[in-house]
């Protein structure tokens, strides 16, 4: 790497350790990140790849606790398949999974996205004090643990529940309604724990155009409904794309709403993670469900960029 | 009609505020509640569970553990955030972009994911079921944050300071640990504070990593969820909750450090 100092400073070799290091020390600087980043990041994630490659001990725990240089058990060592793979795109069990895991990440960006556009449209139209107020409120989830918003749904979305005793108040139900524990309460749970993030980067594009476009529209005579669809969202576009692929990726990582809010039929690949890793004593198949979601995201970013860049030659 | 657009337009936005509020009230209320069921509390409010949660040994060994390794995540995103926040400030070199993004990739990567590739790791480095592993992971989503938080602080300092310093004689060391580090201060608390918020309430990896003795709060709260409805559960998220309350209370307070900097500058 060609380094070169961003403000020339006459430097003084003195005795000390970091001096003699000399024009090295930035070297040393940026050590414990790499070394991080190599030891416990891209190494870990190829060895996890790996791992997807093994041949599986079987599905049960009596593998647990063996010889060291044996996989400690929970794999074969030294084998190579694609069984694990072939398994995921095969088997209809592993298929249905995947197929929730992708449908449910679509609805909740649809959803957040109809809930985040509009809300940090508000916050971008409020006052300095009502603002400030909102985006404190955005971050408050973020903030608290994702197990705490769980339960609080839960108890929120029970039979006698405040959204049940709502609907009976307001006579649109005679009984309650089923809330929790089906897809509407795991896309409820899921969506709150990732819409601030899609809140906040929307938010933030609004902030970042130039409000003059707008005034300028309104000027000529446009009314504020046409200034807004013809000038503020289309430009607000790029981040708003960009808030939906964060969305889509968070949501193929699924976890914690479907696994507590959920049922049976609302298994997603990132709940099949420790399923298979720690019930079934199945690391290899595991791994390999890991790494699946990981290609997913991969594969939608991917797009994300390839229509971006399509979109762009088309615009020029 | 814009009369009404408008209305609706607050509407909505009351009930996305209530979306995002109502989970927290309910669990804080129910922490309260002087009965044995999940039932919020209207007329009589009770201490009780919170009784329970300090009296189960259980559950004061997981709040131990929560703190040990929500302090560890501290000193190890501290250490790895704040050398590569100066890195990035003050050097140029090619693939700084590139790293720079690569650094922050792991906030963007789910927390399943990692923990699996951790997970192996662990095991073939003998480092399973430890506090150590558990933070190093926790630390991979703590770390890019210190980085941006620092970066900002960093780039946003005078560079004649730091010039100022090392003409007078300063080597690098003294000149950082006299000049900038008083001056970054505020910045360096509020990337520790997040860090610990983020260990805290972090229970992905703390499930994958942890074993029987490193079990961390969230980590016993997410089986009981799943398998016993107690508003001991609640207490639990109560403690959380407060824990992190304090924590950004002294974020904010810390925000004001920059003045008491100001007084303390030598002249």
């Amino acid at each position: 790497m060609a380094i070169s100092y961003s403000s020339r400073v006459s430097v003084d070799f003195r005795g000390s350790l970091l001096d003699r290091a000399g024009p090295y020390y930035k070297y040393f600087l940026l050590a414990p990140l790499l070394i991080t980043i190599l030891a416990f990041f891209v190494g870990p994630l190829i060895w996890l790849f790996r791992v997807s490659l093994y041949v599986s001990r079987g599905a049960s725990g009596f593998g647990i606790g063996g010889a060291k240089g044996e996989g400690g058990g929970y794999y074969i060592e030294g084998t190579w398949t694609l069984n694990n793979y072939i398994r995921i795109f095969t088997d209809g069990y592993f298929l249905s999974v995947l197929g929730f895991t992708i449908e449910l990440a679509l609805i909740i960006s649809i959803v957040a996205m109809l809930i985040a556009y509009p809300f940090a449209y508000y916050i971008y139209k409020s006052g300095p004090r009502l603002k400030a107020a909102l985006l404190v409120l955005v971050l408050l989830p973020k903030l608290s643990n994702m197990l705490v918003l769980v339960y609080g749904l839960e108890i929120v979305l029970s039979n006698n529940g405040l959204v049940n005793n709502a609907l009976a108040a307001l006579h649109l139900v005679s009984e309650p309604v089923k809330l929790v524990y089906t897809l509407f309460s795991v896309i409820v749970g899921e969506v709150l724990l990732i819409v601030p993030y899609t809140v906040l980067v929307i938010t933030a594009t609004l902030h970042g155009l130039d409000p003059t476009l707008r005034e300028a529209a309104k000027g000529m005579g446009a009314s504020p409904a046409k200034a807004f669809w013809l000038v503020t969202f289309p430009l607000s576009l790029p981040g708003a794309s960009m808030a939906l692929l964060i969305t889509v990726v968070w949501g193929l990582g699924a976890f914690v709403s479907p696994a507590l809010l959920g049922n049976p039929n609302t298994e997603t690949m990132a709940l099949e993670v420790p399923k298979q890793t720690f019930e079934d004593v199945n690391w290899a198949m595991g791994s390999a469900i890991a790494f699946a979601i990981l290609a997913l995201m991969t594969g939608f970013v991917l797009i994300y960029n390839w229509a971006l860049s399509s979109h762009m030659a088309w615009r020029s | 009609m814009r009369w009404l657009g408008r209305c609706f337009f607050h509407l909505f936005a009351a009930l996305v505020v209530a979306y995002f509020l109502l989970p927290i009230v309910v669990t804080v209320m129910m922490s309260f509640t002087p009965t044995r069921f999940l039932q919020l509390p209207t007329t009589k409010w009770s201490l009780q569970w919170y009784f329970a949660f300090f009296e189960d040994v259980e559950w004061t060994d997981a709040l131990r553990n929560s703190l040990i390794v929500g302090a560890l995540t501290v000193v190890l995103a501290l250490f790895i955030g704040l050398t590569a926040a100066i890195g990035f400030a003050r050097f140029q070199f090619r693939w700084k972009a590139a790293l720079y993004t690569l650094a922050l990739t792991p906030v963007f990567t789910p927390a399943v994911i990692l923990a699996m590739a951790l997970l192996a790791l662990a095991y073939e480095w003998g480092l399973e079921g430890g506090y150590l592993i558990i933070a190093i992971g926790h630390s991979l989503w703590a770390f890019p944050l210190v980085i941006i938080v620092m970066r900002v602080s960093l780039e946003g300092l005078d560079p004649s300071l730091e010039e100022a310093a090392r003409g007078m004689g300063a080597s690098p060391w003294r000149t950082f640990r006299e000049v900038i580090l008083p001056l970054v201060a505020p910045s360096v608390l509020v990337g520790a504070l997040f860090a610990f918020i983020i260990s805290i309430n972090e229970f992905i990896m703390a499930l994958f990593l942890g074993s029987s003795e490193t079990e961390t709060l969230p980590r016993i709260i997410y089986p009981t969820l799943r398998y016993r409805l107690t508003p001991l559960v609640a207490s639990a998220s109560g403690v959380l909750m407060l824990l992190t309350v304090v924590v950004l209370l002294l974020c904010a307070r810390l925000m004001n450090f920059r003045k008491l900097v100001e007084y303390n500058r030598p002249h």
